[in-house]
């Protein structure tokens, strides 16, 4: 398995004062579900944006190896079109790739409808694909995010905490399909989270962020609130 | 003033389609020019020197009152409708640019993240992400305009801009007031139905209005 993302030294701060990533190392390989914990405010999001390209100057290396589709990125708060069906949103995971012009005049290829209703029946979302953004649930529009996403044909999937609004049926439904889709697709994929349970799950790996670095990494099935508070250096867990 | 004068209700039927054709076409030439140029005053999608001068290019033109395009086009192309269409025109460019950056600039930045990373070109992003979800702004802000161009091309004409103005300066300076009064009507009327018009198409177009159960 080879490797698609090396970052080396990554060093982050907003207000160029305060360091919110500070010397951080992670590489990641092909096809590997990756989990990131770490408290709220920690950088976890900081750190995704940084990997997607959007954000920057920052110091150190992020080098992407051999990442032909590119880099897909499910955002905390998913950031849908509301007035635009679920479908519509899906297809947009295309646009950097169909030509202006194309674009333009609003003619998406045939294969990127067909594609985009296909990621939405393996996501269990058939029903809903006609239905406008705005009026999905949050497990729904969930969905529709991690569609949008796939659409891109990514070699690196990152999702930001992409479970952590829906109820635990939900929650784990999403995050079976979604890390079945990738697994299947050679797609490497980084997930922040909070919940131990599901790092468990479906974590090939799990990487703890505190002060800026990545503190410990382990195999997903190792973690533990126990653990992970001990590496946070938090009370006592029994 | 009262009775009004039946005698010239077709003469001034006639002003008052010629007011509403100005406000009409001016309201959709301002429209059409607004909504790209409004797009390259957006931030966060282009660089500042850009944003900067195109803001202050719609600074300029929002400043300068109606009447006075008006007058500044009757001079440049004579009296009549076209000097008050134009000026409708770029009077409404002004207003709706800087409505519309707005909107735009309020799009959730989620969004243009989500779709930045797939390397597609900005005006796609305008096209597909930006746009429409910013369409109940545009639409109920294009509305409104129409109100308001209605009300201020009937004034346009007192400038010689064309219009039902223009007839009712004619009327003042030949002492015809009750003929006054049928023009003043006729404006009014029209004003109230195009305000019903436009509160009805805002709840076809703009969902979240509560709408009556069928
Ligand atoms: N645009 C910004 N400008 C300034 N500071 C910011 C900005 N975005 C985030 N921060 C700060 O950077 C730190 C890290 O934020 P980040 O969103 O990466 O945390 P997180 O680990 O994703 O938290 P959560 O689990 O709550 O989502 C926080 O202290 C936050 O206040
Ligand atoms: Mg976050």
């Amino acid at each position: 398995m080879g490797t698609v993302l090396t970052i080396r030294g990554l060093s982050f701060s907003y207000d160029g004062r305060r360091k919110i990533l500070d010397g951080l190392d992670l590489d990641l390989s092909a096809g590997e579900t990756l989990a990131i914990m770490g408290y709220s405010g920690s950088g976890k999001t900081t750190l995704l944006k940084i990997i997607a390209g959007l954000l920057y100057p920052y110091q150190g290396t992020v080098k992407t190896h051999d990442a032909k589709g590119g880099i897909g990125y499910i955002p905390q708060n998913i950031g849908l079109v509301k007035n635009l069906t679920a479908v519509q949103n899906v297809a947009h995971g295309a646009l950097g790739r169909i030509g202006t012009l194309p674009g333009l005049i609003g003619k998406f290829p045939q294969e990127v409808f067909e594609k985009a209703y296909q990621l939405l029946e393996d996501l269990g979302l058939a029903e809903a694909a006609d239905r406008k953004a705005g009026q999905l649930s949050g497990g729904e529009r969930q969905r529709v995010a991690v569609a949008r996403a796939l659409m891109q044909n990514p070699s690196i999937l990152l999702a930001d905490e992409f479970v952590s609004d829906l109820d635990v049926i939900n929650a784990y439904e999403v995050m079976e399909l979604t890390t079945k889709i990738c697994r299947r697709n050679n797609i490497a994929l980084i997930m922040t989270m909070h919940d131990t349970y599901l790092v468990n799950k479906f974590a090939d790996r799990v990487a703890v962020l505190k002060d800026g670095k990545i503190m410990n990494e382990m195999p997903g099935n190792q973690i533990s609130i126990k653990t992970l508070s001990a590496i946070l250096g938090g009370g006592p867990v029994e | 003033m009262v009775p009004p004068n039946p005698e010239v209700a077709a003469e001034a039927a006639t002003a008052l389609a010629e007011t509403i054709q100005i406000a009409f076409v001016g309201t959709v030439l301002g429209f059409v020019f607004a909504l790209p140029f409004s797009a390259l005053a957006m931030r966060n999608i282009f660089p500042q020197i850009l944003t900067t001068v195109v803001r202050a290019f719609f600074g300029f033109v929002r400043t300068i009152p109606v009447l006075f395009w008006a007058v500044f086009f009757v001079i440049a192309v004579g009296l009549g409708p076209l000097a008050g269409t134009l000026a409708i025109a770029v009077y409404t460019f002004g207003y709706l640019s800087k409505i519309y950056y707005e909107a735009f600039e309020a799009t959730d930045p989620e969004i243009l993240d989500a779709i930045r990373v797939t390397k597609a070109p900005r005006i796609l992003i305008l096209r597909h992400a930006i746009i429409p979800e910013s369409m109940n702004t545009i639409i109920s802000q294009l509305l409104f305009m129409f109100e308001y161009n209605i009300r201020s091309s009937t004034v346009l004409g007192f400038v010689g801009a064309g219009g039902i103005g223009l007839l009712m300066i004619s009327y003042i300076e030949s002492l015809q007031y009750s003929s006054l009064t049928t023009a003043l009507l006729f404006t009014l009327l029209t004003v109230v139905a195009i305000d019903l018009l436009s509160g009805y198409l805002r709840k076809q177009f703009i969902p979240g209005f509560i709408q009556k159960p069928k």
